[in-house]
């Protein structure tokens, strides 16, 4: 596997690499989205309970559920720097990190806006709501440390600690509803059971949490893209790359 | 035009429900157009870095003769 991985250790080809996917997953992104959102919004029946409100889940669902995964990739990133010292994989919990800290933002936000005509208030300090909030410290964290050193050698190797010792928040988040009394309602769907939840409302669900996926890994692309070039500015092939002329030439 | 405005109305959520999905693609939007944006200072300072080098190749050509 190692020899097979090692061209991608070099940044050149990572980049390469990244720019083919980023549109594949930029188009499909945009269509699956467009289609889940529009279902959700016009063609979903509402709630009997929660009435229209209820459309919101399907941004936060989504949002929420990927704040948590991009965490979970960045930790991933941050084992393979600290066990392997593969820099662009380093160069990964920069790309990621914004963009789980927005997911998360998405996820409190729109979260905070159902709440408020559903449980009458915007915001509780409950055991769901606060460990969500705790992971979008552990994100601003993760990237203010990525860039607090002088030596941005020593900022990754900081980050990805921080990154790594986080991740215990990752089955707080998850079970947080099981395990204490909380205002925020169980899953809608589990890998177990039956969905709770009629199939006129769940396709647009599976659609968006496709769509957010996808999207989730088209904006990290972009955003490591343009890390890789940061830190192989100057390189022939990065002028090249930016300005369609060699440095050295 | 009333089935429209039924279904903005959002059965009287429609506030709720519209600002979530404004801030929700105001934000990923965001993280787009500022990607695009440090790309652009990438470019600005690539360039600079270039147009450095070639001086300081040119100023060593130029100063080589002479000795």
């Amino acid at each position: 596997m190692w020899r097979w991985l090692h061209p991608l250790a070099k940044p050149e080809t990572s980049y390469r690499l990244a720019d083919k996917l980023l549109p594949w997953f930029s188009i499909l992104a945009v269509l699956v989205l467009s289609i889940g959102l529009v279902w959700g919004l016009v063609f979903a029946p509402a709630d009997y309970q929660q009435g229209d409100s209820f459309r919101i889940m399907y941004i936060h669902v989504p949002a929420a559920i990927f704040s948590m995964s991009v965490y979970f990739a960045m930790a991933a990133a941050a084992f393979i720097v600290l066990v392997w010292q593969w820099k662009i994989s380093g160069w990964f919990i920069q790309a990621a990190a914004p963009v789980g800290a927005v997911l998360t933002a998405i996820a409190l936000i729109t979260g905070a806006i159902w709440g408020k005509p559903t449980w009458g208030t915007w915001w509780v300090w409950d055991a769901r709501l606060t460990s969500e909030l705790i992971l979008l410290f552990l994100y601003a964290g993760v990237l203010a440390l990525y860039y607090a050193f002088e030596d941005s050698k020593k900022g990754m190797k900081a980050a990805a600690i921080l990154a790594l010792v986080g991740v215990v928040n990752l089955p707080i988040i998850h079970f947080s509803v099981e395990w204490w009394n909380t205002l925020h309602q169980g899953a809608s769907i589990t890998k177990f059971e039956a969905p709770s939840i009629a199939p006129s409302m769940l396709w647009p669900l599976l659609l968006a949490l496709l769509g957010f996926a996808l999207l989730s890994v088209a904006l990290v692309l972009l955003r490591l893209k343009n890390e890789i070039l940061r830190q192989e500015l100057g390189k022939p092939w990065v002028s090249k790359e930016l300005h369609g002329e060699p440095s050295n030439g | 035009m009333d089935k429209l405005l039924q279904w903005l109305h959002m059965g009287g959520y429609g506030v709720y429900v519209w600002s979530a999905f404004f801030v929700t693609f105001l934000l990923l939007a965001g993280l787009a157009i500022h990607a695009v944006w440090v790309r652009k200072g990438l470019a600005q300072q690539s360039e600079r870095l270039q147009q450095r080098r070639s001086r300081l190749k040119r100023r060593q050509q130029s100063s080589k003769p002479q000795e």
